[in-house]
């Protein structure tokens, strides 16, 4: 009886971790247990789609930086952009388009839920042009964990009254006009990567002051 | 095999369904604290004393090896006491896994009721209870983001037992220990990284705004606002009641003299203060500047700089540089300009 529950104790323990992990199963951040991969386009023009979104073409999330030729590095810039499609994807139907339940965790998911029910309640939604600019990887620790920059400037990016179609105000609060975003991101055993954290400084503040 | 799996499958749809319901712990504002005590790092008990500047941690390139770590933080005797879990950063090893995941529940892993958890979990410390080894938690420069990617990276790399936490033989540093603990190096690096460096002001004579003249002598000096020969000491307690350090010292400066024309003659002999002038206008200053052609382009600037060299040594014995790059030279400057006119010849 001692042996199986100490052996019932490590199991959940290693269990605890393999969901954190991925190391013995694929980490979920918040989701389904069995996310098929999500293909999406790197390039963000009008037209661009998402797991089976099809974003307005009055909208535009557009990826300025050459994507890195090393795989490895691509990869992690992949996981990047595929959160900010979901993001936005998620913005646009209102909630409706759950990729970013695999594309984000942490506060990096408290984030995407935050707009979502900022736009679902207000009867807005975005149009126009958000670009990310000079996005390159700060850094990559022990193969399994990244940091990534990118200044973002959403200038042309605005709320529209769902309704009527007039502009409201600026899509996001006016301090990030433009601001410096940076996430950590975290590798799953397909070798796949999410963003686990998210923070952003304004460009008028020091720290984000690479993207005035 | 098959068991285990089943259990692992089941555990993560339970986690994963309730990890909903965390949405809460997850929105706390970044960057992450780390829990009493804590400022600059992250779940770590490191100090850092001496001529440091805690705060030169914060900028991006100011710190460039790896910006996280693990420590050891309790020893087996500590790893369960009745009454477990009382989440706490303190206390025990039981007590600090649960603290630990309400602090950081993305990269503890989704976690939510699961019935008989805080039984399993419990077992798993008691079954180390006073045991010979100690329970290591992963700690990261709290600056920014990469602190916390760093030990995301870190502790899946690792993929310990109790994820976030392990219990391992106790270690002191050394070369090349697996598991990225922490040591002399790396203490001995956030010393270097934090080492404040005194700021210098230049002195000239003839003094600043005041002309000179070709083939006249300027004498240059330095005060430092601060010790000349900072140190400073990053040291953490280890579970056996011991400290690990690292110190870092600085032989004197160096300084030396350049000037933004070739038309001059440089006098390098500078030491670490320069030479004040003493009153003897014929002398050659050990110190200084003699330009040989005056300024007709606007002033010379006399850039003067500081540098010291910059060794560590640790509790074990272990010593070391650092190199540049990747580290900063370690150096300071300042700046003054003249105006030099050409003599003009009396008959």
């Amino acid at each position: 009886m001692r042996v199986r529950r100490a052996f019932l104790a490590t199991a959940i323990l290693a269990g605890v971790a393999a969901c954190g992990s991925g190391s013995a199963a694929a980490f979920q951040p918040a989701g389904s247990l069995s996310p098929a991969p999500l293909q999406a386009p790197l390039s963000g023009q009008a037209g661009q789609r998402l797991a089976g979104y099809q974003f307005p073409s009055d909208v535009s999330i557009d990826f300025t930086t050459p994507a890195p030729a090393d795989p490895a590095r691509r990869a992690v810039i992949d996981g990047y952009r595929n959160y900010v499609l979901a993001l936005w994807a998620a913005v646009l139907s209102h909630g409706k388009n759950g990729a970013y339940q695999q594309r984000a965790t942490g506060n990096a998911l408290a984030f995407v839920r935050r707009e979502v029910a900022r736009y679902r309640t207000q009867g807005t939604t975005v149009q126009g042009t958000i670009a990310y600019n000079d996005t390159r990887i700060a850094g990559v620790y022990f193969g399994t964990g990244a940091d990534v920059l990118a200044c973002v400037d959403s200038s042309a990016f605005h709320a529209v009254n769902t309704t009527t179609g007039a502009t409201v105000g600026p899509a996001l609060p006016a301090r990030l006009t433009r601001y410096l975003e940076n996430v950590a991101e975290g590798k799953r055993s397909d070798g796949t990567w999410f963003v686990s954290r998210l923070a952003v400084y304004p460009a008028a503040s020091t720290q984000g002051a690479r993207c005035r | 095999m098959r068991t285990r799996l089943l259990t692992v499958t089941a555990a993560c749809a339970v986690l994963a369904g309730l990890g909903q319901g965390v949405p809460a712990l997850a929105q706390r504002a970044l960057p992450a604290g780390g829990g009493p005590a804590f400022s600059h790092f992250a779940y770590s008990r490191v100090q850092v004393t001496g001529d440091a500047s805690p705060g030169a941690l914060g900028g991006p390139a100011v710190y460039t090896p790896a910006p996280c770590w693990v420590e050891p933080r309790f020893a087996g005797t500590n790893s369960y006491h009745r009454g477990d879990p009382q989440p706490s950063p303190t206390g025990d090893a039981d007590s600090y896994w649960w603290w630990f995941v309400g602090q950081e529940p993305a990269l503890a892993g989704v976690l939510g009721r699961i019935q008989g958890l805080k039984q399993a979990v419990n077992e798993v410390f008691k079954a180390h209870q006073g045991g010979a080894g100690w329970w290591w938690v992963p700690s990261w420069i709290n600056a920014g983001i990469s602190g916390y990617s760093c030990a995301w990276g870190l502790v899946h790399r690792l993929n310990w037992s109790a994820q976030y936490l392990e219990y391992q033989f106790p270690q002191k540093g050394g070369p090349d220990t697996p598991g990225h603990p922490i040591d002399g190096r790396i203490l001995a690096d956030l010393a270097r990284a934090e080492l404040a460096l005194p700021a210098i002001k230049v002195f000239t004579s003839p003094a600043a705004g005041k002309p000179s003249d070709v083939n006249l002598p300027v004498w240059v000096w330095v005060s430092y606002a601060g010790p000349r020969q900072p140190t400073d000491t990053a040291s953490v307690p280890l579970p056996d009641g011991t400290t690990l350090s690292a110190t870092v010292t600085t032989t004197p400066p160096r300084v030396s003299v350049a000037v933004s024309t070739s038309s001059a003659r440089l006098y390098n002999n500078c030491g670490a203060t320069g030479s004040k002038y003493a009153g003897n206008a014929a002398a050659t200053p050990p110190c200084g500047v003699t330009f040989l052609a005056p300024s007709t382009g606007g002033p010379y600037t006399i850039t003067v700089t500081a540098q010291w060299t910059v060794r560590w040594s640790d509790s074990t014995g272990e010593s070391g540089t650092f190199a540049s790059p990747p580290w900063p030279a370690p150096v300071q400057a300042g700046a003054t300009t003249v105006t030099v006119r050409e003599i003009q010849a009396i008959n």
